[in-house]
Formats: structure tokens, sequence, C-alpha cells
């Protein structure tokens, strides 16, 4: 057993595992039904609905579910002591817990990334694009989300609800309302490079090119990981 | 050779709330037991020295280290944390593998094992730990903190949630670690527990460090300052009167046939009682002095610390 195993089996643990997975294979079971029974126009729609907005906002519920538990259920266990009653360098300690929530976020939202590549075959966009903008999407997305989650876990105790209300209040009710602020959602970036196949996005996206926005995304999630491997030593257990 | 614990003059408070005040002190190898009720600051002060949290004053060494700074002094400290905190979805095995790996052991398959049956978990150890009674947590949480063979233990509340005969089995392996020339650190609001298991003792109250050495000479100490005698007589009246008059005397108090002496130097009340009774005819049936164990001067010493404090 090492410390990822550890942080893997504590992220797929429980009931909220159900929830993680049931809300992707929704998704992707839409999105692949439409693929099949949808008219030509409705299906590129379709696809600008689902693969650009709504499988932005599943990666950003799962990573949400998932994220916040990397330190909350340590805490609220009482196992959090016993975790850092070992040598294991403090950053390293929050690079597994980290990557852990990452890869299960990104792994359980497959489902819906390869239900909007199915949906996507069916549109007259270029597959290709499609293909890499969607990967991208899904990965960057993960990547961001998870690290701002796992920050606020290790930041708060009820990171959940502190999180919900981020989700709500500022990525969908600020940055879908103003332009000033779109350019401040995680969201926002992560659709402008899932709308990479369309010349003029469909949907709301940020106001940057696709390979600036996808820049912004890693920044985010490295200064944001950094922020939590620089607390965990500071913080009071 | 430097104490392998050192707390020199620290402090530690949340906001307005003080938790440690000015609290010194440097162990000997041995056992050395901390006494304090709950809410004492025993478990901010394992905190301390395990770098959990950074004192707000003063200085904290383990084995020579800060322990904030440098967590690769959990290769030489074994860990009980309070409370009952272990992953569910592990069995004891793993769980005592796991951080034994992570505390630098190589053969951690051997160290886990060994630590399992030093503790009494070998049929169970590979069962998941979410089907384990509270005392067979303990055992597990116990096993991880000996895997790693440290020097140094420290031990909130070990005994906390278990039988009787786990009680017992515990303190002998508390005895037993102290005596293999490691320095143990216990904690226990049961004053018997602590007395049974400790070279030494510390007595914190309301976070300060109210008392210190041996268990025999923490009693003494109190002997020798305030206490409680008890003492029957057929005219109680008359001698709280009289015992009134002296100096040292705190308080009476009548109890039936009783009079109940709060005072503030045993020893003069044992040399005046027979003087005083004679003179007035008064004949003295029982003398009690109710505040002999370590429990009344502990209680007597968390009232008066509350009654300065806060």
């Amino acid at each position: 057993m090492t410390l990822l195993e550890l942080s893997l089996r504590s992220v797929v643990r429980g009931k909220r595992v159900i929830a993680v997975v049931l809300l992707p294979v929704l998704v992707g079971f839409v999105a692949v039904m439409l693929a099949v029974t949808a008219g030509a126009s409705d299906r590129s729609d379709a696809y600008a609905t689902l693969g650009g907005e709504l499988l932005v906002l599943v990666l950003a519920l799962v990573g949400l579910v998932l994220g916040v538990n990397a330190f909350g259920d340590e805490r609220d266990e009482g196992t959090l002591g016993l975790l850092l009653a070992t040598t294991v360098p403090r950053p390293r300690i929050v690079l597994t817990k980290y990557a852990a929530a990452f890869a299960v976020t990104w792994i359980a939202c497959l489902p819906a990334t390869l239900g909007c590549l199915w949906l996507a075959t069916a549109t007259d966009l270029s597959f290709g694009t499609a293909v890499w903008s969607l990967l991208l999407t899904s990965l960057l997305a993960a990547a961001a989300y998870s690290a701002v989650f796992v920050l606020l876990s290790l930041v708060l105790r009820r990171a959940i609800l502190v999180g919900l209300a981020y989700l709500v209040l500022w990525e969908g009710l600020l940055a879908g309302a103003t332009t000033a602020f779109r350019n401040l959602s995680v969201g926002a970036y992560a659709s402008r490079v899932a709308a990479a196949p369309w010349d003029d996005p469909p949907f709301d996206v940020a106001d940057v090119a696709v390979g600036v926005a996808a820049v912004v995304l890693v920044l985010v999630t490295v200064a944001t990981v950094a922020a939590a491997a620089w607390r965990l030593p500071r913080a009071h257990v | 050779m430097t104490a392998a614990l050192e707390v020199r003059n620290v402090s530690k408070w949340f906001g307005d709330t003080v938790a440690l005040s000015d609290v010194s002190f440097e162990s000997s190898p041995g056992v050395v037991g901390l006494l304090g009720h709950n809410g004492a600051g025993k478990s901010t002060l394992f905190g301390l020295l395990a770098g959990f949290s950074s004192p707000s004053q003063g200085t904290v060494r383990v084995l020579g280290l800060d322990p904030r700074d440098d967590p690769s002094v959990h290769a030489r400290m074994g860990l009980v944390p309070d409370g009952e905190g272990l992953w569910p979805f592990l069995t004891a095995r793993q769980t005592v593998e796991l951080l034994a790996r992570h505390r630098g052991v190589t053969a951690y398959e051997k160290a886990a094992a060994a630590a399992l049956s030093t503790v009494g978990l070998v049929e169970a150890a590979d069962r998941k730990v979410a089907g384990f009674s509270k005392g067979m947590r303990q055992r597990v949480r116990l096993a991880q903190a000996l895997a790693h063979d440290p020097e140094v233990l420290l031990m909130d509340e070990p005994l906390n949630g278990l039988d009787p005969a786990q009680r017992r089995a515990d303190v002998d392996l508390v005895r037993e670690l102290g005596g293999s020339g490691r320095t143990v650190l216990v904690s226990s609001h049961i004053l018997a527990e602590v007395e049974r298991m400790a070279d030494r003792v510390l007595v914190v109250v309301n976070g300060r460090l109210v008392a210190e050495g041996t268990p025999a000479g923490v009693q003494e100490l109190l002997a020798q300052s305030a206490r409680t005698v008890r003492v029957e007589t057929d005219d109680p009246r008359k001698l709280a009167g009289l015992l009134l008059r002296e100096a040292h005397v705190d308080s009476v108090g009548i109890d039936e046939h009783a009079v109940v002496v709060h005072t503030s130097d045993g020893a003069q009340l044992a040399v005046q009682l027979p003087q005083l009774a004679a003179k007035a005819r008064i004949l003295l049936l029982r003398v009690i002095p109710i505040g002999e164990d370590l429990e009344s001067v502990f209680t007597r010493l968390t009232a008066s610390a509350r009654g300065a404090g806060r």
C-alpha cells in the first residue's frame, strides 16, 4: 500500500461514487442517443450544448464531489494526524492527494467525454478537431477544478458547500451574465477549448484564443496546487 | 545528552482562547505521564510535539529537531493521536504497513507483523478496520506507533475505550516500552492509570503545568500544601469553633458527627488536633484524611487553577 493507493481508494469509496459515476454515464448516454436518433441540424446544436457546455459542468461537479474529500475525509475521520505522522514531505502528500482526485475525476467523466465524441462524429464539424478539443477540455477542466477543490478541502471544513456556492454563483451566475467575469471563470476557459471546432463559438466562452485558454487553465492548476502544497505544512491539525 | 523532548516556554493560543500557557519541561528516558482533565491542553501539547501546529511562543524540540519543520523526525517518533481515527477501508495490517513504510522502514511487512503481534492483533490483522470495536481500533493505533521501533513515543489517551483487561495489558506494555530506554509521553485524565504507568508525572491544568515529579513526589507536594481532613468527634460544633481560630485552617464544615477541615498545612493540623481536643475535652473518634490520593489533589489543583484563571 502506497500513499497514492491510499489516496485513490479514499477517493472512490462510499456512496458518492455512485452519484459521480451516474452523472457522466447519463450525459454520455444522452449524447449517444442524440447521435443515433436526432436530425443533422439538431445534432450540431446538441453537440454544442453537450460537448461545449454540459461536459464542463459535469467535470466541475464530479471534480467538486471527489476533490473536497481529499482532505475533508481525513480530517473528519481523524486520520490526518496519522497521515502527517510520517516522514513524507508535506508537498508530496498534497501532490499525491491531488493526483488521485484529478485522475479519478477525469476517468469518471470519460463516459460523458466519449459520448460527446460519438455525437461529434455525427456532425459536420472536423472530427480531428473535436477529438483533441474534447480530450484537452476534459483533462484541463478536471485538472483545474480538482486543484481548486483540493485546496478548498485543505482550507475549509465546509468545503463542499463553499465549493457548490462557488460553482453556482461565480462560475454559473456571474460568469454567465457578464463578459467581464467570464474571463475570470475556469469554466469559460474550458468551454473556450471545447469550442475549438467552431469559428464562431455558439455558446459563451472566455474572450481569448484557444491556446491562451489552455495555458490559463494550466497556470491556474499549477498555482492552485502550489498554494495547497504551501498551505499543508502551515495548517493547524 | 539532550532530552528527547524539549518544551521551552511554550504558549499556544487560538484567537482569545489560551490552550497552553508558558509550559516548559524536558523529558527523561522512561515513562512521563501527562495528567490533566479533558480540555486542559494535553492534545494541544501532543500536536505541537508532533509538528501539527506551531507554538504561539516558545520552542519545541523532539530529538533535537523542530517537528514543525522537519517531518523526518517521524522516523524516530511514534504517535498515537487523540481519538479513534483509522482508514475504515484498510485492514489492520495494511494500515500498519502503510505507515511503517512511510516512516522509512524497508522491511515494513515484517515490522508490521511484529507490531501487530505485540498488541495482540494477529487473528484480526487482515480484517477491515471498519468492523473493529473501539478497543481493537486502539490496538491498531498502538501497533502503528510501534512498528518503526521509535525512540520516542507520544501516546494521547491510549487507554481510552479499552476494557479493564486491555487496560492492564496496555499499562504493562507502556511500562515495558519505557523500561527499554525509550522516552514515552503518555497522557490520561485518570490518575490511577498515570500512577501505574509513569515514573514521572506532569500535571496540566487549564494549559498550565501546575505540578511535576514522581507520582509519590507529586502526592507529597500536595500533602505539604493544602489538604482536607474529616474528623469524627462527639462535639463537632465545639471542635469546629476551635479550629476556625487557627491560622492554617481555611474553612470548616460540619457534617453530622464530623468536622471537615480544609487546611493549608496538613502537618500542623496533625500536631494541633490532638492537643486541641485534649485541652477542650473533646473526643476524637476518627481522623480521615480525604486528600491522600492523586485524585483529590488533582481535583483541588483543578479547582484552584479554575478560580485563578479565566
